[in-house]
């Protein structure tokens, strides 16, 4: 790894200004993407093929009367939408989007990103029960046990890919993929961690905690303003966070033929991820919360559990 | 540029004579240059309110649809709680028992906030004059925009979404309640009536209704 | 049909020849007048006793005859409860009736001998101010709690702008909060059962979920639904109420508004119970205009179904593409009628005018497109495994329950009985039509989506019989009573030239009776029931609509679902707000 006196500040402005454009970019992406899926234009009038649609959105967000509800716990209520923020931009720490182009390669690069998953919860949760509002404590409710759930079966299925690679650093996971991606050995996996990253993400089909047409806005029914926005703008960083782990950990990040630079192909990688995800929001019908759970316990956990001892017992066999 | 501060209790005028003639327009170009920005963003983002009354909240339902589409104007982003909406459409009857919770849903959207009244029913009360009707939701809400008709077509709701739209653009509020007057200035409402006239009474050649 | 003697001599026979005062009605269903002391017993026997029973109470409503004229020196009752009553053993209504000389009549409640008679007497005492004597919870319905009169009475003021300037105060806002607060108690629920508290959930007046103001209060435990109270008329418009001031002509457009989604099949209900009364027969193009207007008005209104219901188990897309369709459709009705959703274009003894020029290309190309995108949306909701994993199982009622409850149309047909008016006793020309009436078997929510689904692929074929044989001929009868009536015949002297004035000024003057009207609407039975004195307007006109004892049902049916399947079950109802308030 070419660690030479990198100019740190650069990267992390960078991926901070970069992450920040993409979610936004990814609103545009998704309003355009799902009109494409409907038979529509979506937003065009806003700027060249409407992408300034964002800027509005965000003007009139930043300026939109910001109000904390008498009845709300003040201090847990202002809490909750920073950490999804938070908590999803630490994550980009540890993803390599190009060799050298990271924030910190830590060793234990993929357990910070599963503890920072896990911390997100938190802000459903949080932001649920301090709004006081009985459709977001319902919200929140399906959320704590949706994501806690799906937590299990997301790192139980990415063992198998550090059994493969037999590191943490999301680096040495790419570089281990030289040879052969590591999707096709571990589709089982890839399969489960997808699965597993729309629940975390709480997309739809699994949006389950702020469900439209059962619960109104779920857990931020009570939110307004940028607070809202910051839930909003968590939402998209999010599924970049997934597409970019995706892409890291069973397509080779940044690898791919020479003609393009391998920013170009992990960017390229994502973005088809991306889309993806909001090609299933345009299909989907949304499971019963209990349908869902019943769903990840009784047939994901026994898939990943599988998964992992056939690649555990591969991988032993092949070093025999 | 030169920044003062100002004591409560200091006559109004105190400070005015300080500045250069230069600095005021700086500092109201500045100011208005972000009032502009905002109301642009407010214009293009003009998130509705899931609400509906009744036959107009189909209308406006299909409004979202492909043959409409009024996504294109970056209204499609329909918000289930009142928190999170900029307008609410008065779409169908406003009902006595409804009435108090339309007002109640009014105060719970944030600033700002806009109100379309659609359709006949809720414009006047319209063909339901009857005990259990308010004759016209701008009893008791401000209203921004009307939208004739009963219920009115889905490009009639567009236009009237455009109307307020244009509106909003030119509407000029208090960027913070430190800076600036303390006031909304709204522009002035339009008749479209009015600007229509010319146009329509040039109209002299009709289709037959017996032909498709 | 049977013509109701039978049923009167098994009546006779067991209450005694004189019990019964039979009276005769234009729509020659068997009326009978029957004393106070004996409703209960002879509803009973009506409905468990007699052979061939009348399980289904049709409808339940009252007249305020005080206004009334006296007929033949005959001082009329105060008030009339009515009871409608309907066999489908013999495919045959009863109409029983219950006089009252009381200001305030206190009446016995029927509301344990049928379960859809709880809400209908509820209405009639929120209506009329008549109490029911044994009915476990009369509220208002479908006013709010601190109305002061009862609206259907004579006395009361029908326009609004009769009842002063509207105001809302804090003081008013705060008193109507504190009305709508719910009370767990006044419905015998408890608030906390053994081992755990029970959370009380407002759905609604205003919620993405329910498709229009309508409330529903859940009590649960956890997400597990223990009980639901709905509560309605939030939607009330006094439709009935406006009948009585608006002509026999300028009520058609508010018959549009009745049930919103169904547009020209409120104004044939309307025109069926009508032309009963005026005994206009219209000629067969007017049969068949209609009959093509009405389906597909049904289609449209299943799109619109189809597309929510999808969205309600969280599918964003297929409502766009349903909505497209109905744009087809709303194309045809635009060309044909000039309106969309509330055309308004019916006319008593007719149509507004004649099909424009070239209307069968735009049928025909909707025939042939059509049923590809049907074929599409099958493999797109019908056949998608998270749709049916949603919908399978999920609020289930047998055909006794269904029966026991009110339930018509497809709702019914779901449960794996083939009954549909259109076949069973054809109107408008429906004998004439070769379909199907398509039937599922569990009586689940994703069985009333197949019978709609298969029911838009018949509409189809009606409208396609429609096109192929429309016959020539007058788009209006030739009647007295017809409107607007015929121009031709008013140029002869001062007599028909009058005639013709006062028939389009005054409107038409129905003969006095009453008459009543059942069609297959979109949603189920609907039908007007109306007593005419003579008059410019109707005396008191009574809409049956199949959404109100559907509605009704739904605390039955939501008991151990979750929230998230209530969702699937409202959508499944395929319910119209104006539809259950009116």
């Amino acid at each position: 790894m070419e660690t030479a006196t990198p100019n740190y500040l650069l990267i992390i402005g960078g991926v901070l200004f970069v992450m920040l454009n993409v979610a936004a970019l990814l609103i545009w992406v998704e309003r355009r993407g799902l009109a494409l899926f409907q038979d529509r234009y979506g937003p065009n009038r806003a700027g060249p093929l409407g992408l300034f649609i964002v800027a509005a959105d965000s003007i009139k967000l930043f300026f939109k009367q910001d109000w904390i509800p008498p009845f709300a716990d003040k201090p847990v209520f202002i809490l909750a939408p920073a950490i999804v923020v938070v908590t999803v931009l630490m994550s980009f720490v540890v993803i390599p989007f190009a060799p050298g182009i990271i924030v910190a390669d830590l060793n234990i690069g993929l357990l910070f990103f599963l503890a920072m998953s896990s911390m997100g919860a938190y802000s459903i949760i949080l932001g649920g029960w301090a709004s006081n509002n009985k459709y977001s404590l319902l919200g929140a409710m399906r959320g704590a046990a949706q994501m806690i759930s799906y937590e299990v079966f997301m790192g139980l299925s990415l063992m198998g890919v550090v059994l493969l690679s037999g590191s943490f650093s999301l680096v040495e996971i790419v570089e281990a993929q030289r040879g052969l991606w590591f999707f096709i050995p571990q589709i089982v996996g890839f399969v489960i961690f997808f699965i597993a990253g729309i629940a975390e993400t709480h997309r739809l089909p699994f949006d389950i905690p702020e469900a439209e047409s059962e619960l109104i806005a779920g857990f931020h029914s009570e939110y307004s303003g940028m607070k809202f926005g910051m839930f909003f703008i968590g939402e998209y960083m999010g599924i970049t966070l997934i597409s970019c782990m995706i892409v890291t950990l069973y397509f080779g990040g940044w690898l791919g033929p020479d003609f393009l630079p391998p920013i170009v192909w992990f960017i390229l990688k994502t973005l088809f991820f991306l889309l993806i995800f909001v090609l299933l929001r345009a299909s989907m019908p949304r499971p019963r919360y209990d349908q869902l759970m019943e769903y990840g316990w009784k047939v994901l956990l026994p898939l990943t559990l599988l998964n992992l001892m056939v690649t555990a017992g591969v991988v032993l066999w092949m070093n025999e | 540029m030169k920044w003062w501060l100002s004591k409560p209790d200091d006559p109004v005028k105190a400070t005015s004579g300080t500045s250069s003639y230069e600095e005021t327009v700086q500092q109201s170009v500045l100011l208005t240059t972000v009032q502009d920005l905002v109301a642009w963003g407010r214009k293009n983002s003009m998130w509705p309110f899931h609400f509906g009354l009744s036959c107009c909240f189909v209308e406006m339902a299909t409004s979202m649809t492909p043959k409409y589409d009024v996504a294109r104007f970056g209204a499609e982003v329909i918000r289930g709680t009142p928190r999170e909406a900029d307008v609410m459409i008065i779409a169908g009857t406003v009902f006595i028992k409804m009435a108090p919770i339309i007002k109640r849903l009014h105060e719970q959207m944030m600033e700002p906030r806009w109100v379309i009244s659609m359709g006949s029913c809720a414009n006047s009360g319209g063909m339901f004059d009857i005990y259990s009707v308010v004759q016209g939701v701008d009893k008791f809400l401000p209203v921004d925009v009307y939208v004739p008709g009963c219920p009115p077509r889905p490009d009639a709701f567009m236009e009237g979404l455009m109307l307020l739209a244009e509106s909003v653009g030119k509407e000029r509020r208090p960027l913070s309640w430190t800076i600036g007057e303390q006031c909304v200035i709204r522009p002035e409402k339009i008749d479209v009536k009015e600007r229509r006239q010319e146009a329509r009474s040039k109209m002299t050649e009709f289709r037959s209704p017996d032909e498709v | 049909m049977e013509n109701g003697n039978s049923t009167l001599e098994q009546l006779q026979a067991r209450f005694g020849a004189d019990t019964f005062t039979p009276q005769t009605t234009k729509d020659e269903v068997l009326t009978l007048w029957m004393p106070h002391d004996k409703i209960k017993e002879v509803l009973t026997f009506l409905k468990k006793e007699i052979s061939q029973p009348f399980l289904l109470l049709y409808d339940l409503t009252a007249i305020d005859e005080r206004t009334r004229k006296p007929e033949n020196g005959h001082i009329p009752y105060a008030f009339t409860i009515i009871y409608h009553l309907f066999s489908f053993d013999r495919n045959s209504f009863i109409r029983l009736k219950v006089g009252y000389r009381d200001e305030f009549p206190t009446v016995p409640s029927i509301s344990s001998l049928w379960a859809n008679a709880n809400w209908y007497e509820r209405e009639v005492y929120d209506m009329f101010g008549i109490r029911f004597e044994g009915h476990p919870h009369l509220y208002r319905i479908l006013m709010p709690r601190t109305w002061v009169g009862h609206p259907l009475r004579k006395e009361h003021p029908a326009r609004a702008t009769e009842m002063g300037p509207f105001a809302l105060y804090d003081d008013k806002v705060d008193l109507e909060q504190a009305a709508l607060q719910f009370k767990p108690e006044e419905w015998g629920l408890q608030r906390q059962s053994d081992d755990s508290d029970f959370m009380f959930l407002n759905i609604g007046p205003q919620h993405p979920g329910t498709h229009g103001v309508l409330r529903i209060v859940l009590q649960l435990d956890g997400e597990d639904i223990v009980d639901a109270i709905p509560d309605i008329g939030f939607h009330h418009r006094g439709q009935e109420k406006m009948a009585e001031r608006q002509s026999w002509h300028t009520y058609l457009p508010y018959t549009d508004r009745v049930d919103y989604l169904g547009g020209t099949m409120n104004n044939l209900a309307y025109l069926m119970a009508v032309e009963k009364l005026a005994g206009i027969q219209v000629p067969d193009r007017v049969k068949v205009i209609r009959v093509m207007l009405c389906e597909l008005f049904r289609i449209a209104s299943h799109l619109v179904w189809y597309g929510t219901f999808a969205q309600d188990v969280g599918q964003l897309s297929p409502v766009f593409y349903m909505f497209t369709d109905r744009e087809k459709i709303f194309d045809i009705v635009e060309a044909v009628t000039g309106g969309r959703m509330h055309p308004n274009w019916f006319r008593i003894g007719g149509v507004a005018q004649d099909l424009p020029k070239g209307w069968e290309t735009l049928v025909q190309n909707f025939i042939n497109y059509f049923p590809k995108r049907l074929k599409e949306y099958d493999g797109m909701v019908m056949k998608n495994s998270l749709f049916k994993a949603r919908t399978k199982g999920i609020g289930i009622f047998t055909l006794d329950e269904a029966i026991e409850w009110g339930v018509t149309g497809p709702n019914l047909r779901a449960c794996g009985f083939e009954w549909d008016f259109r076949k069973k006793q054809p109107y408008s020309g429906y004998e004439m039509f070769d379909f199907d009436v398509p039937t599922a078997a569990n009586g689940d929510c994703y069985d009333r989506a197949v019978v709609r689904v298969a029911e838009m692929r018949q509409s189809l074929r009606i409208i396609d019989q429609c096109l192929k044989n429309m016959p020539s001929g007058p788009y209006k009868s030739d009647h007295p009573l017809t409107t607007p009536p015929i121009k031709k015949h008013t140029m002869h002297d001062i007599e028909t030239l009058i005639t013709h004035f006062l028939g389009v000024s005054w409107g038409p003057v129905m003969p006095v009776g009453e008459a009543m009207s059942c069609i297959e609407a979109t949603k189920g039975a609907n039908g007007y029931y109306i007593t005419s004195d003579g008059n410019t307007s109707p005396y008191r006109l009574r809409i049956r609509t199949p959404s109100f004892p559907h509605m009704q049902m739904l605390p039955y049916i939501t008991k151990g679902y979750t929230v998230a399947d209530l969702l699937s079950i409202l959508g499944a109802m395929d319910y119209v707000l104006a539809d259950i308030d009116r």
